[in-house]
């Protein structure tokens, strides 16, 4: 419902043609190519299919097995947090609430090397047990260093998404049913629970398909008998060559991945959180109960869980575990110049093509997710661009960029981590543009701005932050990303998650700490600048 | 500026607007009144180029608008929630419209657009420190700056307290003798349509009712819609009388009588209005 005339100026419909098409050639088309490879399998009747599965049945339980199990503890950990966040008032609660940043920027790769610096045979936990008590746990390597790792990086995601709508919860409907009879358990349960529903389970669906589509997590603290859909697709392309089988898995994952990212949309849509004014006002921790004990220390647990990674990689890169002095020879020894060899590339390149890789997404990214918000434009199919993305795995994109672009192309890697990236710049962008009230819009029209000014005058001084963060969160996704890098990069471009990755298949755990606090660093830099200029609601 | 609609129709997902034709008179003061959902604010946003329409004309004097986009109509609109631009101030809010149509002596025209709505000395001021009154006022002098050819005001009294709404009241009247200028008002309160205009325009789930003035909407209702309309409404012929050099209108009405012993009946000085 926009005016009639300036509708389809050249400006507007030449934009709509470089969205479409940058989607259609760098997202539908890999797609399109890895679903017909699989069709190539030779196998004709829909029975064929299901005797493929059947002989996978290991891999596909597998998948969805750690997948479920990670969201549930996930669940478990998140509610009650999204609980202390929403009900409780306690100092530094804005730092707490920003842990629910982490999934989304902090690199996979930086909580694998977290996690086995803390808690590998030789991690810190262990050298404690052995030292005191003379046995030590294998945490790592198996199924249960899979869900430590998933729920750490993914409670977050619960947290937020059920803490936001908790917050928002009329206290009237609970102080009604209060008078009605109801006792707190009755609330929770009747009153309560229902309302927070649609974000459980929106909220659950997004770390199903996240644990679902995990890479690094499973190939590194699973083991080598764990394996799961997503990595099984990278071993075909990459160590098997079975580009049919590979695109198989890819199809049914696919499938899979919709189903779940349609109960995500659908959930979260009514999970949208209203403003309300009846907002129950928050308590302070009650010492003298047991509840209030637990309740802290919950919280205790929580800041504990999410900062014991990070500090673990900063004191590991400045630690030399051989001589036990804080030194710099970590960071010296990945970027001398004798150590250039140690992978296909050294580490001031990748350094610098993670940089060139992060500052690319931000801007394609942002600009994409800016055109696609745009009331001016008003794109067709926009939403359907960005909810399909979300059904399709990284590794599955790779797959298609290997098939159609081939690999070694830094452009088509720069180009995927803007499409990773485009749903949440889209996102927030747009949740920033509809803030600008469509009556001051009609306003500046009627007072004679064209399209162009109302975005200059109107517009753009109301989202400039919005944008920031908007980059700095793609900077973050592009920095981390590491699966679309492993397929394309075909030795040539080796980013700082790749070389990490590489330093951890190795054990060389002293560099990876050093390359490591590096990543970090730049992670934390995005991860500031998101907290710092966009609004809470914003981001997810 | 005279200002003609023919045969105007728009579609919504929920309902329909179909061939909805009527004249504003150059330098009237049109009211549309109806129910929410009526399509008032809907004909308001065809006059400005902000609906779009399945078919129809709207003529400005005798120039076809039809496929003109909002920002070259030249009509000012005052939205309902005022819609001021919080990331400007006063005066930049008000000169929006003056630099968008790269207008001369900027300044000047502020300041005579602020002086219009009694707002001389708010040029600094942060929107967000007006009360809503000052804010409409705003919105108003924004409107009139570039000197439009109509006014539109979207039920620009809604959201004011009481005391304020009777203010404004007057304060449209004045604003209308200061600048003649062809003004159309959008309301669901009869009230305002009466105390203001001397054209109303009834309106009811897409559809024109009646349009005439108030005397006639009151006297000679067209339909059960408008008669239920204007029920609680009294108009009386007066005559004038003069008293002590004063010129006086004198009217006899009747109520229905209610209880017994002695009967009282209480009238607002502010909310009467006198037609000739």
């Amino acid at each position: 419902m926009d005016f009639r005339v300036g509708k389809n100026n050249y400006l507007r419909l030449s934009l709509i043609a470089f969205f479409t098409a940058f989607f259609l050639f760098f997202f539908f088309y890999p797609l399109a190519i890895v679903l017909l490879k699989s069709i190539s399998l030779n196998q004709n009747s829909f029975s064929d299919f299901i005797s493929i599965l059947v002989e996978n049945k290991t891999l596909i339980w597998n998948s969805f097995y750690q997948a479920s199990i990670s969201t549930i503890f996930s669940l478990l950990v998140g509610i009650p947090a999204a609980y202390l966040i929403a009900r409780k008032d306690f100092p530094g609660k804005k730092i707490v609430k920003a842990i629910s940043l982490v999934p989304f920027v902090f690199p996979s790769v930086l909580v694998v090397l977290a996690f086995v610096i803390l808690l590998g045979n030789n991690g810190w936990v262990n050298s404690i047990l052995k030292n005191l008590f003379g046995f030590h746990i294998q945490f790592l390597y198996g199924f249960l260093g899979i869900i430590l790792a998933h729920v750490f990086f993914n409670f977050p995601i619960v947290m937020r998404f059920v803490s936001s709508s908790w917050e928002n919860l009329d206290v009237k409907m609970k102080e009604s049913a209060k008078t009605l009879g109801a006792n707190n358990f009755d609330v929770f349960l009747r009153i309560t629970l229902p309302q927070l529903l649609p974000s459980i389970i929106a909220s659950a669906s997004l770390v199903f398909i996240f644990c679902f589509t995990s890479f690094a997590i499973i190939t590194t603290l699973g083991g080598l008998q764990f394996s799961t859909l997503e990595v099984e697709i990278y071993r075909q392309i990459l160590r098997n060559l079975d580009f049919a089988t590979g695109a198989f898995f890819a199809l049914f994952q696919f499938i899979v991945l919709s189903i779940i990212a349609s109960l995500y949309f659908y959930f979260s849509k009514k999970h949208s959180v209203s403003q309300k004014s009846n907002r129950e006002p928050l308590s302070k921790f009650n010492f003298s109960s047991l509840r209030g004990i637990a309740e802290f220390s919950f919280l205790i647990f929580i800041i504990v869980i999410a900062l014991l990674p990070i500090f673990a990689i900063a004191v590991f890169a400045f630690f030399d575990p051989s001589t036990g002095d804080f030194t710099l020879r970590a960071f010296e020894k990945i970027f001398s110049v004798s150590n250039v060899t140690l992978f296909e590339t050294n580490a001031i390149t990748a350094v610098l093509l993670s940089l060139f890789l992060a500052f690319f997404a931000a801007l394609v990214s942002s600009f994409l997710g800016l055109i696609a918000s745009l009331k001016q434009t008003n794109v067709p199919f926009v939403n359907f661009f960005a909810s399909c993305s979300i059904a399709v795995s990284v590794i599955t994109l790779a797959f298609g960029y290997y098939l159609g672009f081939g690999s070694g192309q830094l452009l088509i890697i720069a180009i995927g981590h803007s499409i990773l990236a485009f749903p949440f710049a889209f996102r927030i962008i747009n949740n920033a543009l509809l803030q600008v009230d469509s009556e001051s819009i009609d306003s500046a029209k009627t007072l004679g701005a064209d399209d162009v000014s109302v975005f200059i005058k109107i517009q753009f001084p109301r989202i400039k932050k919005a944008l920031i963060a908007s980059m700095a969160f793609a900077f973050a996704i592009s920095l981390g990303e590491l699966g679309l890098v492993l397929v394309l990069y075909d030795g040539i471009f080796a980013t700082m998650p790749v070389y990490i990755y590489r330093l951890i298949s190795t054990y060389d755990l002293f560099a990876a700490g050093a390359m490591g606090f590096l990543l970090f660093a730049f992670s934390f830099i995005a991860f500031y600048a998101i907290e710092f200029f966009s609004n809470d609601a914003e981001v997810f | 500026m005279k200002v003609l609609l023919e045969n105007v129709s728009v579609k919504f997902p929920a309902w329909n607007m179909d061939n909805i034709s009527f004249e504003i008179p150059s330098g009237s003061f049109t009211s549309i009144v109806g129910p929410s959902g009526s399509g008032k604010t809907t004909i308001l946003r065809c006059i400005c180029g902000l609906q779009e329409m399945v078919s129809g004309k709207i003529f400005f004097s005798e120039k076809d608008v039809t496929q003109i986009p909002p920002e070259k109509r030249n009509a000012g609109v005052v939205f309902q929630g005022d819609s001021l631009f919080s990331h400007l101030n006063v005066f930049e809010n008000v000169a929006f419209g003056l630099e968008m149509k790269k207008s001369e002596k900027i300044s000047q025209k502020v300041v005579a657009a602020l002086k219009t709505v009694n707002l001389e000395g708010f040029e600094k001021r942060n929107v967000e420190t007006l009360s809503g009154g000052e804010r409409k006022r705003v919105a108003i002098a924004r409107a009139i700056a570039s000197e439009p050819d109509i006014l539109l005001l979207d039920e620009p009294l809604n959201g004011l307290d009481a005391a304020l709404k009777e203010k404004m009241k007057f304060f449209l009247n004045e604003l209308r003798e200061k600048t003649s200028l062809t003004m159309v008002l959008v309301t669901h309160d009869i009230d305002e349509a009466f105390f203001l205009s001397d054209r109303i325009i009834v309106m009811n789930s897409g559809k024109i009712e009646q349009i005439g003035s108030p005397i006639e909407i009151f006297s000679t209702p067209k339909s059960d819609f408008v008669r239920e309309f204007v029920k609680d409404y009294i108009l009386v012929e007066g005559a004038e009388k003069t008293r002590n050099g004063k010129k006086f209108v004198e009217a006899k009405f009747s109520l229905p009588a209610k209880g017994k012993g002695k009967h009282f009946i209480s009238l607002k000085k502010t909310n009467y209005r006198l037609f000739h």
